[in-house]
Formats: C-alpha cells, sequence, structure tokens
C-alpha cells in the first residue's frame, strides 16, 4: 500500500513565478489584436448584419419575403450571369496566369524579371472597384485615349459597338486583377516542382512531353484547380448584373 | 445591383432586398471555399 501523497505547498514567489511565465506566454498573442479587431469590425459584424437584415423587412419585423424574392426569375438570371462571369473570368485567368508564371519562375530567384513580375502582380491583384471601372473607360471607352488615338491613326474604331459594357468587356476589365492574382497563388506550386524529379524521369528515360503529362501536371493539378477555386471566390461577389430590365443594365463594374 | 438596392435605387421600398443578395453572394463563397478546403485536404495526401 502506497502512502498518500502529500499535498504540495507552493509559496508566494512560487505562484509569483508561474503567473509570469503564464503572462509572458500570452504576450505573442498581443500581436493578434489588431488583426482580429480588423476581422471582427469589417467582416464578422457585417456578415451578421448582412444575415439578420435578409429576414427583416422595413420595419424590422422578421419576414423571409427577401429571401424567397431571390427566387424570382430576374434575379435568377442575374445570379446566373454572376456565376458566368466569374467562372469564365476564372478560368482564362488561371490558364493564361499558370502560363505567365511558368515563364516567370524560370527566371533566378534574385533577378530583376523576377522581383519585378511579382511586384507588380501583386499589386495588380488587388487592383479592382471604380479606379479600375475607370481606367478602362478611360482608356477604351467612347471617348478613351486609346480609342480616340486609334480613330485618328488609321480610323480604327477601337469602341466598336460598346463591348467594352458588355460581358465581353466584363471579362477583360476582370482578367486585369484575376492573371496577376493567379500568378501570385501559382507560383509556390511551380517553385516546389524540384529539379532533381526531372533528372530522374530523364534519366529513366522519359521525354520533355512525358515529364510534363506524367509529372509535372498531375504534380500542380491540385494547386491549378484550388487555385480556379479561388480566383472563381474572387471574382464572385465583385459582379452583380443587373436585371435586364433595369435601365442602367450597363453600369456593372468590377 | 446591390448598392442600388441598398439606396432604394431601383426597387423603391425593397431595401432589405440587398441584404438578401449580400448573403447569397456570402452561401457562394462559402460554398466555393468549402470546395477548396476539401480539394486541399483530399490533394494534401497525395502531395504528401
Amino acid at each position: 500500500v502506497t502512502p498518500a501523497a502529500a499535498p504540495v505547498e507552493v509559496t508566494p514567489r512560487q505562484a509569483r513565478r508561474t503567473s509570469g511565465r503564464r503572462a509572458a506566454s500570452l504576450a505573442p498573442l498581443l500581436g493578434l489584436v489588431p488583426f482580429l479587431a480588423y476581422v471582427v469590425i469589417f467582416m464578422v459584424v457585417p456578415t451578421i448584419n448582412v444575415a439578420i437584415g435578409a429576414f427583416q423587412d422595413n420595419d424590422g419585423v422578421f419576414t423571409s419575403a427577401n429571401v424567397s424574392g431571390l427566387f424570382d426569375s430576374t434575379m435568377l438570371t442575374t445570379l446566373w450571369r454572376s456565376v458566368q462571369v466569374s467562372a469564365i473570368s476564372a478560368v482564362l485567368g488561371a490558364v493564361l496566369g499558370s502560363v505567365l508564371a511558368a515563364v516567370v519562375v524560370t527566371a533566378p530567384a534574385t533577378s530583376l524579371l523576377r522581383r519585378g513580375a511579382m511586384a507588380l502582380a501583386s499589386v495588380f491583384a488587388q487592383f479592382g472597384g471604380v479606379t479600375l471601372a475607370f481606367a478602362f473607360i478611360a482608356t477604351v471607352g467612347i471617348q478613351g485615349v486609346a480609342t480616340v488615338w486609334f480613330a485618328g491613326h488609321g480610323g480604327f474604331d477601337l469602341y466598336g459597338d460598346g463591348w467594352l459594357y458588355g460581358v465581353r468587356g466584363l471579362i477583360l476589365v476582370y482578367l486585369y486583377f484575376q492573371i496577376p492574382l493567379m500568378v501570385v497563388v501559382f507560383m509556390p506550386a511551380l517553385e516546389g516542382l524540384k529539379p532533381q524529379w526531372r533528372e530522374a524521369a530523364v534519366s529513366l528515360g522519359a521525354s520533355r512531353r512525358q515529364y510534363l503529362t506524367q509529372v509535372a501536371v498531375p504534380l500542380l493539378r491540385p494547386a491549378f484547380l484550388g487555385s480556379v477555386l479561388l480566383l472563381f471566390a474572387n471574382a464572385s461577389p465583385r459582379t452583380r448584373p443587373r436585371p435586364p430590365s433595369s435601365p442602367r443594365d450597363r453600369s456593372s463594374c468590377p | 445591383m446591390i448598392r442600388a438596392g441598398l439606396t432604394s435605387e431601383v426597387l423603391l421600398g425593397r431595401q432589405h432586398l440587398a441584404y438578401a443578395i449580400a448573403l447569397e453572394m456570402i452561401v457562394v463563397v462559402a460554398i466555393v471555399m468549402t470546395a477548396y478546403a476539401l480539394l486541399l485536404r483530399r490533394t494534401a495526401r497525395w502531395l504528401r
């Protein structure tokens, strides 16, 4: 029979030391406070506000009329257009962005080309909203700089039938930030392709095409698909074309 | 459209419809991000 363990007495000095260690371990978490505050103020609170407001009428009384109104044919049409624009811009952006990333990754990590391309991609990936819409309108709009220049030098009508304000124009504008975003998110996957894998495939007799189709592409496929989803999520909340009956159905901007 | 709804520019008296549309987009993004998380979880095993 083992004797019962005697209660361990903690001296005030030991208690102070323990609490001091706890405080020291919590200190690094203080750095997270501004970020958490930012997330709560700009993400959590608006989301809750939207979720509650969706089920209220103008007097603040609970109603499901707003949500059931989303199944109206006009609303479903606008949702479908939004998904279309997002999907097309995501796939095109992913394909073109991955090709661009594959070109950039061939440059040495410290080269000016690579550092410059990554810096530009990081900036352009965040470019959007009214400023981007204005940039395109001021460039290729009906009185845009490029439109006027082409009209004066050869008489080429760049504005055409107003394609900039249609789906084609919207997709072009979206590609302006989708391609750089793809470069940013896909570059780490390309950098993860080890030269040893290529050497191993070549030493086993694989051709360049076999290496690409049987080694590189399968390895990059998950990252590529994930990037497409990220691009789709990036594009989808930015657009919500107006219903066709709206008098301003050409004023959608990213 | 969400902005127009919030300012009641097109659909007079239906300001809260804009909240419903915004909620719809949140749901769309949530679905996509869930698919992204599932894809990452599944492919992490392949790439290990």
